[in-house]
């Protein structure tokens, strides 16, 4: 037998007892009725009143709570009992709620599928749109995951079965240029927007792509757009256009000069025979005749080739050579490529100016047995020349001209010789000195994006004579030439000028020169937290703002670490002596000393040309010819710092100054000279 | 004995009037009509400057230039390139590989004879 639901049970013992107890009480004989009938009297009470409280009340509660589970569980539009009985207004409120809560579903139900058939929709017309338009287009989340892509996208990759949601696009697009661009559009808050050529991943087409960023409601990057089209016919009918016109022109310069030369003859020599000015008169009319054709020529060329497009872009040569290394490790024989010099920005078409520096590098290694290469940078005549250094001879013209001829080993519809036209340059292979060779590519200088050049602090001139008389500067070390030593060249920036009035550090810069060649790659960046609030006349100056360094660690975190970079290496500031108070305040406060052999570049430029006032890091730069470039904060300024002190190391060496210990001497020198100490 | 030019270009109407032009000024001239025959003139006897086009069959006048800088018994040969390509930075190329001189077509024969004299001079 099933067990009886709660209620009724409850109830039903309830009752029971009751019976029970008006039995026993007419038992003992209360009313005076024989004992028997008083309790059965009480006992049918009691059971006509359990009886209806169990059927009336107790199994429609149970019946109700039963409906209202089977409703609320399984089916909405189950209709609650009971109807009847003492519960019966109970079940219609019940049945009210549930109406008005299965209205209230339905009409959800219906909302949902109404947005669900806008979205459908509005997802066809995207759909639509995206299939009929020309462009491929990809969309990527930050770590380059395929979000949504198009056919025309499909019909642009060389592989059309990588391409799918939630891979990666790096297996159809070239990862390079795709990093490079997105970085360099995260890094700027301004372009929201790039255009560069990209090579598809085998490299067998290359494609005009367009970069937009995505950014989340808080302006966050959450990944990119691609719009991609191709462009291996623009960029043959721009490199044809290129050279037609190039060739047209030097043709031209040719023709006039032949002109000229015959018309000066005519004028200068009135004493021509006949003979003689017939000649002349004769070349006047041929070169006259082919000019027009020439001429002619030109314009139809024009006509036909017409609109041409390849973006070029700025790109810094620290990102550049970056590039390359990574390209230059993969060629067979690997070549290492060491950045050196001080950074600085082209303008640019990444990818090929790229394949013809590689296609550089594999031919040195195969033909020159070249495995290093240094890449460094030069500024010629307003451009920037890229320069690749080796030790050896330089190549031959006749060789560099063919190797241009030699296609492209890594992909592009290009050749080396349509980059160069691309770029209006050409490249040169020359001595450079110290039994050194370099190939040399001059390209259009370019100004770094969100440059922000800046007042530099005028710092008050200061002199420390034990700088010079370190215990670290043993003879050992006086002995050593100056290239063979690893030198560190930092700047810090502070909130004030004050040391001693508690002035702190709120960054430190650095670079390592070794050789003789400052390593743009081998840098130490640190922003501090000086503990205190910086003025606004400081900000001017450094533009490091309280909100800058607000979570950044404090000195005593960062010097450690600066301390690390710097191990075993000479330490070299201008104006060295505030720099070191600087630090050397916060070193003691961790147990650190600072104890390294020091240079000063202002010593040693007071030192070379005592004639000169301005010993400002800005005005020995001019007289050098150091394009500052770099951004004017500590890294910048170290970096133009390092530049300064190669060039100083070359003409010291020119006045037979080439050990540590013959500068040490001149720098302390120097300083007594121009002694004029004041308190920070 | 007056100084010797080697006028090096492949343009007969060009070579017409410098050759002209030289000899009235009072130079030995010999001409020279691509790369090899320059390097064959140059062979037989080194002249005391090379009017030196670029463009030319054979081989480059760069390539010329720089072969001429690496032999020793060659390094009184003045250079000097005569040429269409008209950038700055052909310019800083045929400096850098040893010209002389570099004068961009068209260009005045005043001017050239100018400048031969002056580098002659020197």
């Amino acid at each position: 037998m099933p067990p009886l639901p709660a209620a009724v049970g409850r109830l039903r013992q309830f009752f029971l007892g009751l019976g029970l107890a008006a039995a026993l009480a007419g038992y003992a004989g209360t009313w005076g009725a024989p004992p028997w009938a008083v309790a059965a009297a009480v006992a049918t009470v009691v059971l006509l009143a359990w009886l209806l409280a169990e059927y009336r009340l107790a199994r429609p509660l149970d019946r109700l709570a039963r409906d209202i589970m089977v409703a609320a569980r399984d089916d909405p539009r189950h209709a609650p009992g009971p109807r009847q009985g003492w519960a019966a207004r109970l079940g219609q409120a019940a049945a009210a709620l549930q109406s008005r809560l299965a209205a209230a579903q339905a009409e959800r139900a219906a909302a949902l599928a109404a947005a669900t058939a806008r979205t459908e929709e509005q997802k066809r017309r995207l759909e639509a749109i995206l299939l009929d338009l020309s462009e491929g287009v990809i969309v990527c989340g930050r770590d380059h995951q395929v979000l949504l892509f198009n056919q025309a996208a499909v019909e642009l990759v060389d592989a059309p079965h990588a391409l799918g949601l939630g891979r990666t696009v790096v297996e159809v697009l070239s990862r390079g240029p795709l990093q490079h661009h997105q970085d360099r559009l995260e890094r700027r808050t301004e372009a929201r927007a790039e255009r560069f050529v990209c090579a598809t991943a085998g490299g067998e087409r290359l494609l005009h792509t367009r970069m937009s960023l995505l950014t989340d409601s808080a302006g966050v990057p959450a990944g990119y757009v691609l719009t991609l089209s191709d462009a291996g016919g623009d960029i043959a009918r721009g490199t044809r256009l290129d050279h037609l016109l190039r060739a047209g022109i030097e043709r031209q310069r040719g023709l006039l000069a032949s002109l000229r030369a015959a018309v000066e003859t005519l004028a200068d020599t009135p004493d021509l025979d006949a003979d003689e000015r017939c000649t002349f008169e004769r070349v006047l009319l041929e070169e006259s005749i082919t000019l027009g054709e020439q001429n002619a020529a030109l314009t139809a060329a024009l006509d036909e080739h017409g609109g041409r497009s390849w973006p070029m872009a700025e790109i810094g040569t620290t990102d550049l050579f970056a590039l390359l290394a990574r390209r230059a490790a993969l060629l067979a024989p690997p070549v290492r490529i060491v950045p050196a010099g001080l950074p600085d920005w082209v303008y640019a078409d990444s990818l090929s100016l790229l394949d013809l520096l590689d296609h550089f590098c594999g031919l040195l290694a195969r033909n020159f047995a070249v495995d290093q290469l240094t890449a460094s940078v030069a500024r010629q005549h307003g451009r920037v020349c890229l320069d690749l250094v080796w030790r050896g001879n330089p190549v031959p013209e006749g060789l560099l001209e063919a190797w241009l001829d030699i296609p492209f080993e890594s992909r592009s519809a290009a050749d080396a010789r349509a980059v160069l036209e691309r770029h209006g340059t050409d490249c040169w292979s020359q001595p450079a000195g110290n039994g050194e060779a370099l190939i040399r590519l001059p390209l259009p200088s370019a100004e770094a994006p969100g440059a922000v050049h800046r007042l530099r602090q005028m710092r008050p001139e200061f002199y420390d004579f034990d700088l010079a008389n370190r215990p670290t500067v043993t003879d050992a070390l006086r002995e050593r030439r100056l290239r063979e030593l690893d030198f560190v060249v930092f700047d810090v920036e502070t909130t004030g000028l004050e040391l001693s009035r508690g002035d702190e550090v709120v960054s430190i810069g650095a670079v390592r020169v070794v050789n003789g060649r400052v390593l743009p790659m081998e840098t130490f960046e640190r922003l501090v937290n000086p503990g205190r609030p910086i003025p606004a006349e400081s900000v001017r100056f450094h533009g490091v703002t309280d909100a800058d360094v607000r979570d950044k660690p404090p000195l005593s975190i960062v010097l450690p670490q600066f301390h690390r970079f710097a191990a075993d290496a000479v330490l070299v500031a201008h104006n060295a002596a505030f720099d070191m108070t600087a630090i050397g305040r916060g070193a003691a406060a961790c147990g650190l000393a600072f104890d390294h052999p020091v240079l000063d570049t202002l010593l040693i430029s007071a030192w070379l040309d005592p004639e000169e006032t301005d010993h400002s890091l800005d005005g020995i730069a001019a007289r050098m010819g150091i394009e500052i470039t770099a951004r004017h904060n500590a890294l910048g300024d170290a970096l133009t710092e390092a530049a300064i002190l190669v060039r100083q190391f070359e003409r010291l060496e020119a006045r037979e100054i080439d050990r540590f210990g013959q500068l040490a001497v001149a720098i302390d020198l120097s300083a007594r000279l121009r002694q004029n100490r004041m308190a920070f | 004995m007056s100084a010797s030019v080697l006028v090096a270009d492949d343009d007969p109407n060009i070579v017409l009037s410098l050759e002209f032009l030289m000899k009235r000024a009072g130079f030995r001239v010999r001409v020279a009509r691509d790369g090899d025959q320059v390097l064959a003139a140059l062979e037989q006897e080194p002249p005391d400057l090379v009017l030196l086009d670029l463009m030319m069959p054979k081989r480059s006048g760069y390539d010329i230039c720089q072969f001429i800088r690496a032999n020793p018994a060659w390094k009184d040969v003045r250079v000097i390139m005569l040429t269409a390509k008209g950038q700055e930075v052909e310019r800083a190329k045929g400096l850098a590989l040893g010209a002389d001189d570099y004068i961009t077509k068209p260009f005045s024969t005043r001017e050239v004879v100018d400048r031969i004299k002056r580098l002659l001079a020197a």
